[in-house]
């Protein structure tokens, strides 16, 4: 029995053991092999912890320096669901004075008018506050620092804030910051120093500013002729230094340049400044080179030069000193194209892309720079220059634009979209609508946290504000088909109708939505031909709705007879008695398409709604019926306004379709010179508008081919009837190809037919 | 009478002498004249690689013009002292004086490579020599080449060899005293461990092409090149790829990884609790495919995983065909302070992009040739601050936005991504854009003429059409 038992006895001690082993085992390698973790009962406010979990890890100094905006930034003040909402402090950190007029109070106004500005602290998202970079603020750094630190919502790090620190060419060549702790605040400013090096892709290095107003486009030269006077142009002093950094550009490089061109290229290089240098002040930073002159004798000069040296002082942080930017921005201005050499940072250059407006060459490369400057084609120089202009008006023409983009380089890192362009929300007079007309609204604001890309900052329209819909964005797309073009096929019957729109859905993948498409017409006391304009609309299959705009100072009287046309029309007010009315972008506009129509154009229907499918294959182009043309007069040496047999260029817009945004962009993106004129003379607006599409799309209008002619041949006298008519529209052309500094259209003698022959589907 | 005419005697030669001695001194500096070159062949090569039309007439004269000084590096003694290039620039550490324009942009690869060969990876040297070859980039004469390719494997089976790397490193043939103009290629695969070879090497001014970075080896953002994780030598075949239609697929999310624990997470760091509540969230409004658990063993599960890394389940095979189903990917960070680390990411990104699910990238800091790609153009680049907002940015992609993200997602792939040689190509392609070298020209076909019957029409075409 004894031996009976001492096998009971193993397995009396063996199991429990192994089984208290096998436990242990599995619990120790339990979250190696499982990786199991605590479950969750807190949904989406959970999810906020990865940012604090690392905390411990961001009180010492060492880990967030150099800061990138994941360390740096505190996203939870910034939740998407809240719009992006900055706070401006409202005095400046250095004293104003009355050199430099721009005040914290400008920038409130531009932001309020985007709806991003908020004036209570708790509910914004980043904090702005502005210095003044000057010579006699120097002495009080050391305030500056306590200044710095007691802003009102600092906290310990001064996070989510923004330090702008606004320098002009005057300005010293050493940051106000230097030596400041500056915690996690994001700086923006003009001048980097080893002493405060330059966080990439966290900070922001601004451009310099001269004055607090915008820059006049009276400045710019224009951009033709492709050749200038001279081959390259450079005027400056240098400030001379002990030990040159790597890279540096001097003197003697500069002359050895000359000494290579002579007599083969004209060259404008001095080093030696006539009238004062500028920047020369006791704190110029060694291996600076200073600038000559003023402003305007600056750009007098550079515009008679093809290219404009830039060179780098040379050292670790290549690029200190706001000599350097004035020289990149004036060189966009006048249509120079800026040879950078050896420049580490540019402003801005976390989204521009500067080598497709200026040549941007390693210092070890300067050896070959005679090499690159001849093998740039007059094709290459065009696109430089036109694409400097744009960058330009869109970056660095006024201090105001210069911090609105610091804004909104902030608010795309943290994902939120660019804020909607305004539409214009005028008063409505009459609404006549329309119950049993089914309405087909475009989507709009389809690409909300995915507009973001190099093509959004670098190309038009520009970065200040996302639109609803864009012409040059076509993504994977089909033909767009009406349903109502297969519903006017062969067979009748709704079954047979039904069978055909399947069957050819399902062989061409068609996923794209119909479309409709808004008729405007602007009408000043003409109310019979009105009417009857109107009355002409019915029966066209793709209208969406009728938008009138009404110039005329008094209300439409009520003994009217409106025509019924199945369609809603929408009689609404503008701004004033303008010709610009015409382009307002109007709230109740809910098409892509929009199609311009004159109170007295009289089009049968078929021509319109066959109009408007080229229009759906053309978006970025004007789509019209009617051409114009613009002719150069060789003895005058000028551009003249006509209208010629073989080709054209514009398109009148009596009627015309254009892509919703083109009118945003008439609006807002247009110089407001030019609708000022429209306003001056009461004219022109459609040549305006030609104009602006054809800079921006780089093409043509479409003509579709009708039987009417323009003009009403009974009609009462219209404007188009006056005098000088013609002589009028050709200086309103000089006009505008002044302001874009080229002439941006171009000739087609192409015109579109529709196609007749049916073909029968087959099942 | 002899006095004065023996000071002439003297006096002119010596002025002549001292005159024609000061000339020649100055002569370089400030002419910039330079030796005429005799060669002729080198002149007309010269003119092949010539891009640009408007120089054409140009290029003779401006090769025999020479070239103006290059500016100063006086600061060259700065360079000696570790301090001033670390972190390299293209300005500080390359040296241009190898890459003129007169000659192609032209490299050289080293024969061996740094680590052994194996089976399992046989990308050798030799196809690389062989595409560098075909684009006429090749020079198989050292003195001759812009910058010196060696390539090295990350293997786990190296590890223990890293005090040889260093040797081996600083015993190239060119490497001189800092390793200018070379370009050190570490090629990793999902199997490799999450470390880089290079930890605790000393490079110099090599640039490091890799796909791993960690804090012990900083990445130089601009310098150094981020190379996507290989699989094997050969280019993944087109059949992997799903169909870029339709939009909408069977599942909205995907995600299947198996997480490596850590004890610190670092700022950023998607955890599995995150994902988690990512799934909790989406229950019973969207499909979603999330798995925290590998079925298949775990790939890059070994001992040189790092903490808080996501690792792989499976195969590409299965992970491909998973993920096919699938709307969006999720692409989550390790966080840290080098948010990136590891082939895990990277592999996941690549994969998202050969099937059509957009990748939604989470908190990674660097992404592969992001220096050149614009990777918001082919997925959701989403800071980690945001993941709280994820849905709502996920809800809000349109059609067309996705299938614009495919349609790029796909030429990234196909372009930067598709085979290892691509990857090594473009790593040299971007060296060779820094140099402002223009990309060798397409190469024309030139078949044999078998008839020729009549000549050409000269200049006067014009005249021979108006007739």
């Amino acid at each position: 029995m004894g031996k009976r038992l001492k096998p009971l006895k193993l397995l009396v001690i063996c199991v429990p053991a192994s089984i208290v082993l096998s436990a242990l085992i599995v619990y120790a390698t339990r979250s190696r092999f499982t990786c199991e973790v605590t479950g969750i009962d807190n949904n989406l406010d959970l999810d906020e912890h990865d940012v604090q979990e690392g905390k411990d890890d961001l009180r010492s100094n060492s880990t967030w320096n150099p800061c990138t905006f994941d360390i740096c930034f505190n996203l939870e003040k910034c939740p998407l669901t809240r719009p992006f909402a900055t706070y401006v402090y409202n005095d400046l950190l250095t004293s104003s004075s009355n050199e430099n007029p721009f005040s914290p109070q400008l920038l409130v106004d531009v932001l309020k008018e985007t709806g991003s500005y908020t004036s209570d602290p708790t509910k914004a998202c980043v904090f702005f506050s502005i210095l003044w970079n000057r010579e006699r603020e120097i002495e009080n750094v050391g305030h500056l620092e306590t200044q710095i630190h007691s802003l009102a919502q600092w906290g310990e790090y001064g996070e989510n804030h923004i330090l702008v620190e606004l320098s002009t060419d005057q300005s010293p060549g050493r940051s106000m910051l230097e030596g400041v702790s500056t915690g996690k605040a994001i700086i923006a400013r003009s001048v980097i120093s080893p002493a405060k090096p330059f966080s990439t892709g966290f900070d922001i290095l601004l451009p310099p500013l001269r004055t607090a107003e915008a820059d006049s486009m009276d400045l710019l030269s224009p951009l033709l002729p492709v050749s200038r006077d001279t081959f390259i142009h450079f005027h400056g002093e240098h400030s001379p230094h002990q030990h040159p950094g790597s890279g540096a550009i001097t003197p003697q490089d500069i002359r050895s340049l000359q000494q290579l061109l002579k007599g083969k290229e004209r060259v404008d290089i001095q080093l030696q400044c006539q009238q004062p240098a500028t920047g020369k002040t006791k704190r110029a930073v060694e291996g600076q080179w200073m600038l000559c002159g003023d402003q305007k004798s600056r750009l007098e000069l550079c515009s008679k030069s093809m290219f404009s040296l830039v060179p780098s002082p040379g050292g670790a942080n290549a690029g200190t000193g706001v000599g350097i930017y004035t020289r990149l921005i004036e060189s966009l201005m006048c249509g120079s194209i800026p040879v950078v050499v050896g420049v580490g940072v540019l402003p801005f250059d976390e989204v521009i892309d500067w080598s497709r407006a200026g040549l941007i060459v390693p210092s070890g490369r300067y050896s070959d720079i005679l090499y690159i400057l001849r093998s740039v084609s007059s094709g290459d120089i065009q696109n430089f220059r036109l694409k400097g202009r744009h960058l330009w008006y869109t970056y660095f023409s006024s201090p105001l634009r210069v911090v609105q983009i610091a804004v909104a380089i902030v608010r795309s890192r943290t994902l939120h979209p660019p804020p909607p362009a305004p539409h214009f929300v005028g008063k409505q007079l009459l609404y006549f609508p329309a119950p049993h007309h089914k309405q087909i609204t475009s989507p709009s604001f389809t690409n909300s946290f995915t507009a973001y890309s190099w093509s959004f900052w670098n190309d038009i329209p520009g970065p200040l504000f996302s639109y609803p819909s864009s012409p040059f964005n076509p993504g994977l797309h089909f033909s767009r088909l009406n349903e109502v073009a297969i519903s006017h096929s062969a067979s009748q019957s709704a079954k047979g109708r039904a069978a055909i729109e399947s069957t050819f859905k399902k062989n061409f993948l068609v996923n794209v939505p119909p479309e409709q498409f808004t008729v405007v017409i602007i009408t000043y006391k003409r109310n019979k031909e009105l009417m009857e304009g109107l009355a002409h609309l019915k029966g066209i299959p793709s209208l969406n709705k009728v938008v009138i705009v009404w110039n005329n100072e008094d209300d439409p009287s009520a003994d009217l007879k409106w025509p019924d046309i199945g369609i809603p029309i929408v009689v609404v007010r503008g701004k004033g008695n303008s010709l610009n009315n015409k382009f307002l972008p109007y709230k109740e506009i809910e098409t892509e398409a929009v199609l311009q129509l004159d109170d007295d154009v009289l089009m049968a229907p078929e021509e319109i709604e066959f109009g408007f499918r080229v229009w759906c294959e053309n978006r970025e182009r004007m789509v019209g019926f009617f051409g114009r043309s613009h002719i150069y007069n060789f003895k005058d040496k000028r551009w003249n306004y006509g209208k010629t047999n073989c080709m054209f260029s514009m398109s009148l817009t009596g009627c015309t379709f254009i892509h919703k945004t083109y009118m945003y962009l008439y609006s807002y993106l247009m110089p407001k010179e030019v609708r000022a004129r429209v306003d001056h003379i009461m004219d022109c607006e459609d040549i305006a508008m030609n104009f602006l599409a054809a800079h921006l799309s780089r093409k043509p209008p479409m003509k579709v081919c009708t039987n009417s002619d323009f003009h009403c041949a009974g009609c009462k006298a219209n404007i188009s009837k006056k005098k000088y008519f013609f002589h009028e529209r050709s200086v309103c052309i000089q006009f505008l190809t002044r302001i874009y500094g080229y002439q941006p259209l171009l000739y087609t003698q192409s015109r579109t037919d529709p196609e007749t022959t049916e073909i029968p589907f087959s099942e | 009478m002899g006095k004065p005419l023996r000071l002439l005697v003297t006096c002119v030669p010596a002025s002549i002498v001292l005159i024609a001695l000061f000339v020649y001194a100055t002569r370089s500096r400030f002419t910039g004249e330079v030796t005429r070159i005799d060669n002729n062949q080198d002149q007309r090569k010269v003119d092949e690689h010539d891009v640009q039309e408007g120089v054409a007439l140009e290029t003779n004269s401006i090769a025999l013009e020479g070239s103006l000084m290059v500016p100063s590096h006086s600061g060259k003694d700065d360079l000696r002292s570790n301090s001033t290039w670390n972190p390299c620039t293209f300005d500080i550490c390359f040296n241009l004086e190898k890459c003129p324009f007169t000659h192609p942009f032209a490299t050289y690869v080293y024969d061996d490579l740094l680590t052994s060969s194996s089976n399992e990876n046989p990308f050798s040297p030799q196809l690389l020599v062989d595409v560098l070859k075909e684009t006429g980039s090749y020079t198989s004469d050292p003195t001759k080449a812009c910058v010196f390719f060696s390539i090295l494997w990350n293997r786990e089976s190296e590890r223990e060899n890293v005090g040889h790397l260093e040797k081996k490193i600083h015993s190239l043939a060119q490497w001189g005293a800092y390793g200018e103009n070379h370009v050190l290629v570490e090629l990793s695969t999902d199997q490799s461990p999450g470390r880089s070879m290079l930890e605790g090497v000393s490079t110099g001014k090599a640039i490091i092409a890799r796909s791993v970075i960690s804090p012990a080896k900083l990445f130089s953002t601009g310098f150094d090149i981020l190379l996507p994780p290989l699989r094997t030598a050969e280019a993944d075949s087109m059949d992997l790829l799903s169909p870029l239609l339709p939009v909408s697929r069977e599942t909205f999310i995907h995600f299947h990884g198996e997480h490596c624990p850590h004890q610190h997470p670092g700022p950023g760091a998607i955890t599995p609790e995150h994902i988690r509540s990512l799934q909790q969230l989406l229950k019973g409004k969207e499909r979603v495919d999330i798995q925290l658990q590998c079925q298949q063993p775990a790939t890059g599960k070994t001992k040189g995983a790092k903490e808080g890394q996501w690792m792989l389940c499976g195969d590409q095979k299965s992970r491909l065909e998973l993920c096919s189903k699938s709307m969006f990917s999720l692409v989550p960070s390790p966080g840290g302070p080098n948010a990136g680390t590891g082939v895990g990411i990277y592999t996941r990104l690549i994969e998202s992009l050969m099937c059509g699910s957009i990748p939604v990238v989470v908190g990674v800091g660097v992404l592969p040739f992001d220096e050149v790609i614009d990777w918001s153009r082919a997925g959701l680049i989403v800071p980690s601050g945001r993941y709280s907002d994820i849905l709502h940015i996920l809800r809000s992609v349109s059609s067309g936005d996705i299938q614009n993200f495919r349609l790029k997602g796909r030429h990234l792939w196909y372009t930067y991504f598709s085979s290892p040689l691509r990857v090594v190509q473009i790593a040299v392609a971007i060296v060779r854009s820094r140099t402002l070298h223009p990309p060798p020209p397409a190469p024309h076909f030139l078949g044999k003429q078998l008839l020729y019957s009549c000549p050409p029409p000269q200049a006067d075409y014009l005249s021979f059409l108006h007739q």
